[in-house]
């Protein structure tokens, strides 16, 4: 290196360099905008907010959707993923993206690791929000329900099947089975893990043969009257829709002639059937109120393909594609109505095989592909090959008959790692969310990878002690479960024959405020006014309400009869009527026009079910006056209810609020239909 | 063959660094512009017309046979002189994107080495960040940035001000404008 003097100023002024612009950087605010974006991007969005005061080119640095997206390419490397936060702001998926990857890269780790007394596990529901894990075996028959994080209580059972068990499926909720001989039980699993010991018989199965599918929803499994909450499919091509509330049948439609090999559906308003022969049907039809004859389904045609193959088949609702995998194909079509059964295919070595495709569902109910996220809202899907290879793709980003861009390969590596034989493929399964891929080895060990730049991130399984071990086992990583109720957790557990390892790094942190949010600005990008999503929320939740306290008012009903024009046994009674009865009058002043509370409660209830019905479609609708004017009066009921509970609350002690009561009552007139009224509210509070 | 040849990296103000390839190839664009030259050279450097300084570099390889020059003409040989230093510090140490170049990843947490070696003032602090951004080196860039983020985070606007010498060039209605903004700060 050539150590010579220089003046620097002297030079600069004779300098030879070929670009004239040469001058040097006195500060921070000259430097590029990029560079100050690379500079905010290490720091956290709330000082950001704060930086946007500093100076008008900060906050146009600040608030510049483009660079921000500039900065995220040239930091993770891609541009199409699964979005983390669903925000339109690429500051604000890369801000968090950041935080949340530091969170598992360095989050102090948590292990709670534990056997079960269970046959060796194949299928597996988490319940993350209620602490519950569901573990079934399908070569034993055995269910057990425990505490996922502690296995505290848990409750192991032999033998669930019913006798000549044909398929089945779990979710947290339930379990279902179809028989031989048509006929489909339900295992009802609540949430305190107690246990229903009897499976509950569906009715009017007219199932004829043997039944070759069944299918839940794995969210909730209550839903209203006349709502499919499960499918069963048998071996003639007959496919049967369930109310699980009521055990019934809702919908039975003969679809094909050959036997249904795979369901999938959004419990919403599409079913895909798959058959023997390769055939995919799909059915346009409302699950929720499942009135008329079925709309005949549109049919794409793919191979048939080896009944012994492994074969399977995930939707991507939100953007209708169908994405199937089997010996060494993977292939995604489509079912909208412009790309209807094209497709595209990953490219696979000629002597590779498909071990396994797994597809990160957030939520399956999610609402449609969002394109103007940052990341044009992606959805991953991660194919296992028996090379030990592991493929990445995004199921939403592909073209008719050209290959499916590869996002990814990444062949993982782990702690610990033995050579097997030819058969036993390095990488056993696999799970996305939108942060994380987590990789299960075929010896009990996992690793982390991020999901956008596809690095490695930590090592995240313990050793297994050795008192659970039996022997010297090798166990494989049966199944990898990420929590994928909350974007920003960072746990997850792993299932090892029979032997359960949860995990969690650093603290859960609270993302609530943003999460609501975030979740407001996409119902505004919706267009829906955030005031009265609100107050839909608020009906929901009061329609519940309301629906419990009707009951209970039948229920005392011959109490009320007793009180009825009588005089009331003690003070306390006395009091709370004269509560109800001075605010029926007050809602007879502000909602004018209507009569009696309680039929205006009703008719708050009728709109708030026809609102509900249409939530997120219609917004044109909302905007309608009179609707609005019927919006306030339902506000002023659901105020007054709620402000009826609070008094009922606060009266037992409050001896001021009884004395504004008796004034209250001095300016009502007593009028027996109010009397009457007045009675039935009170009893409603009781 | 290529391995042999000496790189020299000239400063804007003419200053002439001789380093080894693998010091020099810590900045992609350096990288690039090399694995480029090299490539062509059977082809008498009959490359990208748009790229000057690449067209500039294949003159002197023309020249001779043996050294490559790169002139660098945003950067002072000051500076130049510290970003040699870095490169020689990592030359051992193979940083993630340095395969593929455009699609960077991520960065090795800022390191004690780093934080000491960026430990000068601040305007020489902006011009090695001007610098690593120029030359492509990212670890570097990144280490710098956060450097700045560190002098950012946790001062109120005002300080933030006075510390990098910023002035306000809003009025207080704008300000104030603003500050409702942040309050219910929206997702646009």
């Amino acid at each position: 290196m050539e150590e010579e003097e220089v003046n620097s100023l002297g030079n600069r002024i004779a300098t030879a360099s070929p670009l004239p612009d040469n001058v040097p950087v006195r500060g921070l605010p000259e430097l590029p905008s990029e560079v100050l974006v690379t500079i905010f991007s290490f720091l956290d969005p709330m000082t950001l907010d704060g930086l946007s005061l500093v100076c008008k080119r900060w906050k146009m640095v600040i608030n510049d959707n483009e660079l921000w997206r500039e900065n995220f390419i040239k930091f993770f490397g891609s541009k199409q993923f699964q979005s983390l936060t669903r925000s339109t702001q690429w500051r604000t998926e890369l801000l968090m993206r950041k935080e949340l990857a530091q969170r598992w890269i360095k989050g102090k780790g948590m292990y709670h690791t534990y056997a079960v007394r269970n046959g060796v596990i194949t299928d597996i529901a988490a319940d993350f929000r209620n602490d519950k894990l569901v573990l079934f075996s399908k070569n034993t028959g055995d269910l057990t329900i425990t505490s996922l994080r502690s296995n505290k209580g848990e409750t192991p059972i032999t033998g669930v099947f019913p006798n000549g068990t044909t398929s089945c499926e779990l979710s947290k909720n339930a379990m279902i089975f179809g028989r031989w001989d048509g006929k489909v039980y339900l295992k009802l699993l609540n949430q305190k893990n107690v246990y229903l010991n009897d499976s509950i018989s569906l009715k009017e199965s007219t199932h004829e043969g043997i039944v070759t599918v069944t299918k839940i929803n794995k969210d909730s499994i209550a839903g209203k009257h006349g709502s499919v909450r499960a499918f069963s499919g048998d071996h003639r091509g007959r496919v049967i829709g369930w109310d699980l509330k009521n055990y019934q049948k809702v919908v039975d439609w003969p679809i094909s002639n050959a036997s249904i090999t795979n369901i999938e559906s959004n419990y919403q308003d599409c079913v895909i059937v798959r058959d023997q022969l390769g055939i995919i049907y799909v059915i346009d039809h409302n699950l929720k109120d499942s009135k008329g004859p079925m709309r005949s389904p549109r049919i794409i045609k793919t191979e048939k393909i080896d009944e012994n193959a492994t074969f399977s088949m995930q939707v991507d609702f939100g953007d209708e594609n169908i994405v199937i995998s089997y010996e060494n194909k993977v292939r995604v079509y489509s079912y909208s109505l412009h790309m209807f059964g094209h497709f595209s295919e990953l490219e696979v070595a000629e002597d590779d095989q498909v071990y396994r495709t797994v597809i990160s569902q957030m939520n399956l109910q999610c609402c449609r592909k969002d394109d103007t996220l940052a990341g044009h809202d992606g959805l991953l899907c991660g194919t296992i090959f028996k090379s030990g290879k592991t493929v990445i793709w995004n199921v939403r980003s592909w073209e008719d008959q050209q290959p499916i861009p590869i996002i990814h390969v990444i062949v993982p590596k782990f702690q610990h790692y033995v050579y097997l034989n030819e058969d036993s493929p390095r990488v056993v399964s696999l799970d996305i969310n939108s942060s994380v891929i987590i990789f299960g080895s075929h010896n009990s060990y996992c690793s982390l990878y991020d999901a956008v730049s596809g690095e490695f991130m930590r090592f995240v399984s313990r050793k297994l002690p050795r008192k659970i071990l039996l022997h010297d086992q090798i166990l494989p990583v049966t199944e990898t479960l990420l929590d994928k109720e909350d974007n920003f957790a960072t746990n997850g557990v792993i299932v090892m024959g029979n032997i359960i390892q949860y995990f969690q790094f650093g603290e859960q942190k609270n993302y609530d405020k943003f999460k609501k949010k975030m979740a407001r600005n996409s119902l505004k990008r919706a267009g829906v006014d955030d005031r009265k999503v609100k107050n839909r929320r608020h009906i929901k939740d009061d329609v519940e309400d309301f629906t419990f306290q009707q009951i209970q008012e039948q229920q005392k009903s011959e109490l009320l009869d007793k009180y009825n024009g009588d005089s009331f046994e003690d003070e306390e009674e006395e009091m709370s009527i004269a509560i109800a009865l001075s605010e029926s009058l007050k809602v007879k002043e502000r909602a004018e026009g209507s009569e009696e509370e309680e039929e205006e409660l009703k008719r708050a209830l009728e709109l708030s079910r026809s609102q509900s019905a249409i939530l997120g479609d219609e917004v044109v609708g909302h905007e309608d006056p009179t609707l609005n004017s019927e919006d306030r009066e339902l506000n002023y009921a659901l105020d007054l209810s709620k402000r009826e509970t609070q008094r009922s609350n606060i009266f037992p002690d409050g001896e001021g609020s009884s004395s504004r009561i008796e004034s209250d009552l001095d300016n009502t007139s007593n009028n027996d239909d109010e009397m009457e009224l007045a009675l039935k509210l009170s009893l409603i509070e009781h | 063959m290529s391995k042999e040849k000496k790189i020299v990296i000239v400063s804007s103000d003419n200053e002439k660094f001789t380093v080894d390839r693998k010091v020099a190839e810590k900045s992609i664009l350096i990288k690039n512009m090399l694995e480029d030259l090299l490539s062509n050279e059977d082809h008498n450097g009959d490359n990208d017309d748009d790229n000057e300084l690449l067209r500039d570099a294949a003159a002197v390889d023309n020249n001779d046979l043996d050294v490559i020059e790169i002139p660098t003409p945003n950067v002072r040989s000051t500076v130049l002189k510290l970003i040699i230093e870095w490169c020689e510090h990592y030359k051992d140490i193979s940083f993630p994107d340095e395969n593929q170049d455009e699609d960077s990843k991520k960065t090795p947490p800022i390191d004690e080495w780093d934080k000491n070696f960026l430990n000068v003032d601040q305007e020489m602090l902006y011009e090695i960040i001007l610098a690593a951004n120029y030359l492509n080196i990212r670890p570097l860039l990144y280490s710098g940035c956060k450097m700045v983020a560190e002098m950012i985070r946790g001062k109120s606007p005002e300080e933030i001000r006075k510390t990098f010498n910023i002035v306000n060039d809003f009025s207080p209605e704008e300000e104030a404008a603003i500050r409702r903004e942040n309050e219910w700060a929206e997702d646009r």
